[in-house]
C-alpha cells in the first residue's frame, strides 16, 4: 500500500465506522495528532465520541475536496485572527455549507472539536453572514428568539448604542 | 394555537405535521446562543460593529453575548491591525482594565471618526527650537526633531489620552549642525541626521539613557537632502545629486551612486534595495548588493500601466506635468515609501503608487566585508570588517567585490574561529571573480537593461544566471572542507550548523538575523509601479502619509502675504476603502480644536508655517518656521462635526 493511500478508520458517536484516506482525515489536526500518537497500529479505529455519522459524512466531503491544499500553520497567531475579516468564503465552500441551521451548528461544533481551522472559519463566517445587515426583529425571526426586554431596557440599550449612530 | 392545528389534522397528517415542525425547528436553530464563548467571539468577530450593536437589541441573552470583553479586545485589535507588522507600538492596547475593552473601542472608533471628519481634538505646542524645524520622526512615544538651530531634540510624548502640555517632560537636547533631514530606526535605538550646508551625516545610538555619537560620515560635496536608515544600512542623498550607502555600525562607505539628474526628495530603504525619488518625478531603484541601479521610471509615463481605456487617457493627461510643468508646478515636493507603497506629491496631486511583490530567498550577508580581512574580526559585533578605502566608494573600484564573494564571506562569518574555512578564502576570492563580474560596465548594464537586472535580482530564487552559477560553484568547492553539498544555500546552512554544533560561541549578530536562506516578500523594483490613486490636494507644501491606513495630512505654505490660504488638510477615505484600487480620497480642511485654538496659539500665521509633518494613528505633528512644534491629536470627543462621513 503506497503511503498516500493509507487508510484510517474513524468511529462516530453512533458507532458507525468510516474508512477514510489518511490525507483526508489529516485535515483534522485532532485526528492527525491522534494518528501520530497511535503510531502504525493498522486497523485500530479512532473514536470520535462528539461527532455523529451524519455530520461526519458531511465533513468528510469537505475534507476530501480540500485534501490537496496545504495545511494551515499550527501556530496561527492573534495577528492572523485580526485579519480574518478580510478573507471571503470560497465558492465551493459556500455551496457546500448550504444546510439547515441545526446542521450548520453541528458542523461548527465538529470543526471546532476536530480542529479543522479553515472549516471552522467557513462555518463562523456563514453564521455572521446570516446576521449581517439584519434588523433585531429579523434576527429574532432567524433564530427563533423572543424579545424579553422591557421598554425601559430597550431605551437603555438605545442609549448605549448611541455612539455608533451619531 | 398548536392545539387547534393538531385538532384540525387528520390523524394520518400528524406525522407529516411533526416532520414539518421538526424541519422548521431545524431551520430556525439558534446557533449563536448555543455555541460556547470562544465560538461566539469567532462569529461576532467577523461582523461589523453596527451588526454587533444590533444583536444587542435582540434579547437579554444576546445582549450578554455582545458585552463580552474578549470580543471587544478582538475588535480593538482589528481596528489597529495594520500596525501589527508596522513599527508603531500597540502599547495603548496593553494594561486595559477588566471590562475596559468596549470603552477603549469606543474611543478608537471616535478617533477614526474624528480623522474622517477633520475634527482635531487637542492642539498644543512644543517649544524649544529657535530656528526652522526641518525634520521630525515619530515612533511610539518618541519624537525626534531636527532644526537649523543646530540641535536635535528628543521628546517623549505620553499617549494622547493622558497627554497635557505639562505632562511632557523636557526634551533631551543634542548639539549638532543645521539639520535638514532625519531618520530613526527604533529597533536599534539609532538615528541619523543629515546637515543642510555641509555634506555630512551623523549617527547616534542610545546607550542606557544617553545618546552617543556613533559615526560622522562625510560623503557629499554639498548639503544633505535626505537620509534613510534600516537594520544594516544608511543612505544619504546629497545636494550633489549622489547617493552614498554606508554601514551605519562601522561607518564604512559601501557604494556611491552618482550622476543623478536632479535633487533627491526622499529615499526608502527596503532590506538592501533603495528607492529614490528626485524632484523631476523620476523613481530610481538600486540594489546595494549589486552595487548598481536596477531601474528607473518616470512618473509621468506611468499612466500606461493603468487599466481601462478612456480612464487611461485621462490619467495620462493628469500625470503630464508631474516632474516639471509650467513654473515647476509638477515638481515632486515630498516622497514617502512604506513597504510596497509609495507616495509622490506635487503641489496639486498626491500620487499613490504600489509595486508588485515578489518572493526572494534572503541572501547571505551584507556585502560590506572584504575578502582580505577575515583575520580581523571586529571586536564588538563578531562580524568581519575592514574600514573602506576611499577608492571603494567608486562604482568601478567596487566591482571586484561582487555577490559571490559576499556569499562566501558570509559562509565563514558564522564560524569565525574555525580557521579551516577562512584559510580557503583568499584562493576563492580569485576564482569567484569571473571576468564578467569585474567588468566596470556592470552598473551601466543594469542601467540600460532593467530586464537583465531583474533576472539577476531574481536569480537568488529560482533561476540562477550563468554568472551566479559560476560563483556558486566556486563557493561550493570552497566550503567542501566542511561539507559536501549540492546547493549553496544548504552548504551555508550546514556550515553554520557545524559551527554551532562545535560549540562556537555565536556572535550577537548571528542571532539577530537567523533568517538567511528563508523567503521573504519584497517589492518588485524592476517593474514599473502601479498608480493606485491620484488625490487632488490643494496647494500642497508639506505632508505626511500612512500608506497602510491611507491616512494623509498635507499643509499649504503659510505665506506672509495677506489672504494666503494657511490650511491643513486631512484625507478622508472614499466609500470603498477595502478596495484601494477603486478608493478615492478627498482632502478636507482640518478643523475642530485646531481651528478653535488658531487665534490663541497663532497657528495660522507665517511663523507657524509647517516645514515637516509626521503622523501616527492618533495625531499629526508638524515643525514650524519659528521653531515651535505643533501636536494635533484626534483622540477625544470634544469637537464633533455636524455632518460627517460614515466610518467604515
Amino acid at each position: 500500500m503506497s503511503d498516500n493511500k493509507q487508510k484510517v478508520i474513524l468511529q462516530t458517536s453512533d458507532d458507525e465506522q468510516f474508512t477514510v484516506e489518511k490525507i483526508v482525515a489529516e485535515r483534522s489536526a485532532m485526528i492527525k495528532s491522534m494518528m501520530e500518537d497511535l503510531g502504525e497500529q493498522e486497523g485500530q479505529a479512532i473514536p470520535l465520541p462528539n461527532v455523529s455519522s451524519s455530520v461526519l459524512t458531511k465533513i468528510l466531503e469537505y475534507c476530501d475536496h480540500h485534501k490537496n491544499e496545504p495545511l494551515p500553520a499550527a501556530d496561527s497567531s492573534d495577528a492572523d485572527d485580526s485579519r480574518r475579516k478580510t478573507s471571503e468564503i470560497g465558492e465551493w465552500d459556500a455551496r457546500w455549507i448550504q444546510v439547515d441551521q441545526e446542521m450548520l451548528f453541528e458542523i461548527i461544533l465538529a470543526a471546532n472539536y476536530l480542529d479543522i481551522k479553515p472549516l471552522l472559519d467557513v462555518g463562523c463566517k456563514t453564521v455572521a453572514n446570516m446576521i449581517k445587515g439584519k434588523t433585531p426583529e429579523e434576527i429574532r425571526k432567524l433564530f427563533n428568539i423572543t424579545n424579553d426586554f422591557t421598554p425601559e431596557e430597550e431605551e437603555q440599550i438605545r442609549k448605549e448604542n448611541e455612539w455608533a449612530e451619531e | 394555537m398548536l392545539g387547534l392545528v393538531a385538532e384540525a389534522c387528520h390523524p394520518s397528517d400528524i406525522n407529516a405535521q411533526i416532520a414539518i415542525l421538526e424541519k422548521y425547528r431545524r431551520s430556525r436553530f439558534d446557533i449563536l446562543s448555543r455555541t460556547d464563548e470562544v465560538l461566539q467571539i469567532r462569529i461576532l468577530g467577523s461582523l461589523d460593529v453596527k451588526d454587533i450593536l444590533n444583536l444587542r437589541k435582540v434579547s437579554k441573552g444576546y445582549r450578554y453575548i455582545t458585552q463580552n470583553d474578549s470580543l471587544w479586545k478582538m475588535l480593538c485589535r482589528q481596528l489597529e491591525w495594520r500596525d501589527w507588522e508596522g513599527e508603531a507600538g500597540l502599547n495603548h492596547l496593553e494594561n486595559i482594565p477588566e471590562g475596559g475593552w468596549e470603552e477603549l473601542y469606543k474611543d478608537l472608533w471616535k478617533r477614526e471618526r474624528n480623522w474622517n471628519t477633520g475634527m482635531a481634538q487637542k492642539v498644543f505646542l512644543l517649544k524649544g527650537h529657535t530656528n526652522y524645524v526641518t525634520s521630525l520622526r515619530l515612533r511610539g512615544d518618541v519624537l525626534i526633531s531636527g532644526s537649523y538651530d543646530e540641535t536635535i531634540r528628543i521628546w517623549h510624548l505620553p499617549p494622547l489620552l493622558t497627554l497635557t502640555p505639562s505632562s511632557i517632560p523636557q526634551p533631551l537636547v543634542i548639539p549638532a549642525k543645521s539639520v535638514s533631514c532625519l531618520d530613526y530606526y527604533p529597533p536599534e535605538d539609532v538615528f541619523v541626521a543629515g546637515y543642510h550646508d555641509i555634506g555630512r551625516v551623523q549617527v547616534w545610538k542610545k546607550k542606557g539613557e544617553e545618546w552617543l555619537l556613533l559615526n560622522t560620515l562625510s560623503g557629499h560635496l554639498h548639503g544633505i537632502r535626505a537620509v534613510a536608515l534600516n537594520e544594516d544600512y544608511l543612505v544619504s542623498a546629497g545636494a550633489d545629486k549622489a547617493l552614498v550607502i554606508w554601514s551605519w555600525r562601522t561607518g564604512e562607505k559601501i557604494v556611491r551612486f552618482g550622476q543623478q539628474t536632479n535633487i533627491c526628495v526622499g529615499i526608502q530603504l527596503i532590506n538592501d534595495y533603495i528607492v529614490s525619488v528626485t524632484v523631476d518625478g523620476i523613481i530610481r531603484t538600486f540594489s546595494i548588493r549589486k552595487r548598481g541601479m536596477l531601474a528607473q521610471f518616470k512618473i509621468s509615463d506611468l499612466g500606461r500601466t493603468l487599466g481601462g481605456g478612456t480612464n487611461e487617457k485621462e490619467w495620462k493627461l493628469k500625470l503630464k506635468d508631474v516632474g516639471g510643468g509650467l513654473g515647476g508646478i509638477g515638481m515632486i515636493n515630498w516622497f514617502e515609501g512604506q513597504g510596497k507603497w509609495m507616495t509622490c506629491v506635487t503641489r496639486e496631486r498626491i500620487i499613490r503608487l504600489a509595486w508588485d511583490e515578489t518572493e526572494e530567498v534572503i541572501p547571505l550577508a551584507i556585502p560590506t566585508t572584504r575578502p582580505s580581512s577575515p583575520a580581523t574580526p571586529s571586536p564588538a559585533k563578531g562580524r568581519i570588517r575592514t574600514v573602506s578605502s576611499a577608492s571603494r566608494a567608486l562604482p568601478m573600484a567596487s566591482t571586484p567585490t561582487k555577490t559571490p564573494n559576499h556569499l562566501r564571506q558570509r559562509t565563514t562569518s558564522g564560524s569565525t574561529p574555525t580557521l579551516g574555512i577562512k584559510r580557503s578564502t583568499p584562493s576563492l576570492t580569485s576564482t569567484a571573480m569571473s571576468p564578467s563580474w569585474s567588468s566596470p560596465a556592470s552598473k551601466l548594464a543594469n542601467l540600460t537593461s532593467p530586464a537583465k537586472a531583474m533576472a539577476r535580482s531574481l536569480s537568488g530564487t529560482a533561476t540562477p544566471s550563468p554568472l551566479r552559477t559560476k560563483g556558486i560553484t566556486n563557493l561550493d568547492r570552497s566550503s567542501s572542507p566542511i561539507t559536501q553539498s549540492s546547493s549553496p544555500r544548504k552548504s551555508v546552512m550546514s556550515s553554520r550548523r557545524t559551527s554551532l554544533a562545535s560549540g562556537t560561541p555565536v556572535p550577537e549578530e548571528e542571532e539577530r538575523k537567523p533568517k538567511e536562506g528563508r523567503k521573504r516578500i519584497i517589492p518588485l523594483l524592476t517593474k514599473a509601479p502601479k498608480i493606485l490613486e491620484l488625490i487632488h490636494a490643494p496647494d500642497v507644501e508639506k505632508g505626511a502619509i500612512d500608506a497602510r491606513r491611507t491616512r494623509v495630512v498635507t499643509s499649504t505654505r503659510f505665506a506672509a502675504r495677506s489672504g494666503a490660504d494657511r490650511q491643513l488638510y486631512v484625507g478622508v477615505p472614499g466609500q470603498s476603502n477595502q478596495n484601494r484600487q477603486g478608493g478615492r480620497t478627498d482632502m478636507i480642511p482640518v478643523s475642530g480644536a485646531w481651528r478653535d485654538k488658531s487665534e490663541v496659539l497663532n497657528l495660522q500665521t507665517p511663523g507657524k508655517n509647517p516645514m515637516c509633518l509626521v503622523l501616527d494613528r492618533e495625531k499629526f505633528v508638524y515643525g514650524c518656521t519659528d521653531g515651535s512644534i505643533v501636536v494635533v491629536g484626534f483622540l477625544g470627543h470634544d469637537y464633533v462635526a455636524e455632518t460627517h462621513h460614515e466610518v467604515e
